[in-house]
């Protein structure tokens, strides 16, 4: 599964540790997604689309 | 493994005919037959094997007793921990198991070649391959 997450963390000057702690989980875990080796949970998916208030389908793309 | 023109259609279907829970219902009852199989051992003080029935009781009731336990102690790892590492020790976990189960399938083949492996050393295979099993998913991803 792709996802936006990186490009929308650099638009808000965001560090991955600034998101993990916002996200309240670890930074290896927001760089996993980010590179596409692990897809969140759904709980957590809620929690970044909650974030930066979006949809989760506006940040994770099928494929 | 689709192979040729079925496809993925044929492996699904194949993959669909596999119900987990009467494979796992299996594996609970090969499990027992196991236990019951099992060499009893002589017990130290007295020389002489111990009585099959009390000890395959007393070994499926710790079995029972110890997995509901590790139940509970999984439950209350995946509230704490990032589910990221949840999953990588969960991915890892299955990679011992299998490497586990093989590595004593194949030292009991090579009966006659290699010394029988003790319960400690495959205590040693079981969480040298829980740890190897979290690293590969770590370097290489859960989606890998």
């Amino acid at each position: 599964m792709k996802n936006r997450l990186k490009v929308l963390r650099a638009e808000r000057n965001w560090s991955q540790a600034d998101l993990a702690d916002q996200l309240k989980v670890s930074r290896q875990s927001v760089n996993a997604i980010e590179t596409g080796k692990y897809d969140p949970s759904l709980p957590l998916a809620f929690k970044i689309a909650d974030l930066f208030e979006m949809t989760i389908e506006q940040i994770f793309l099928p494929g | 493994m689709t192979g040729g023109k079925d496809g993925p259609g044929l492996w699904r279907k194949l993959c669909r005919l596999i119900k987990p829970d009467w494979l796992f219902a299996l594996l609970l009852l090969f499990g027992i037959g196991l236990l019951a199989l099992g060499d009893p051992g002589t017990s130290d003080s007295l020389g002489s094997p111990a009585p099959l029935f009390p000890r395959l009781l007393l070994l499926i009731g710790i079995v029972f007793f110890l997995a509901l336990f590790a139940t509970f102690g999984a439950a209350l790892d995946r509230r704490k921990l990032d589910d990221y590492y949840f999953q990588l020790m969960a991915n890892g976990a299955i990679i011992a198991v299998v490497t586990t189960l093989f590595t004593n399938m194949i030292w009991g083949m090579l009966d006659d070649l290699l010394p029988a492996l003790s319960g400690d050393e495959l205590a040693g295979a079981l969480i040298g391959s829980w740890s190897l099993g979290y690293f590969f998913y770590r370097f290489r991803g859960l989606n890998a």
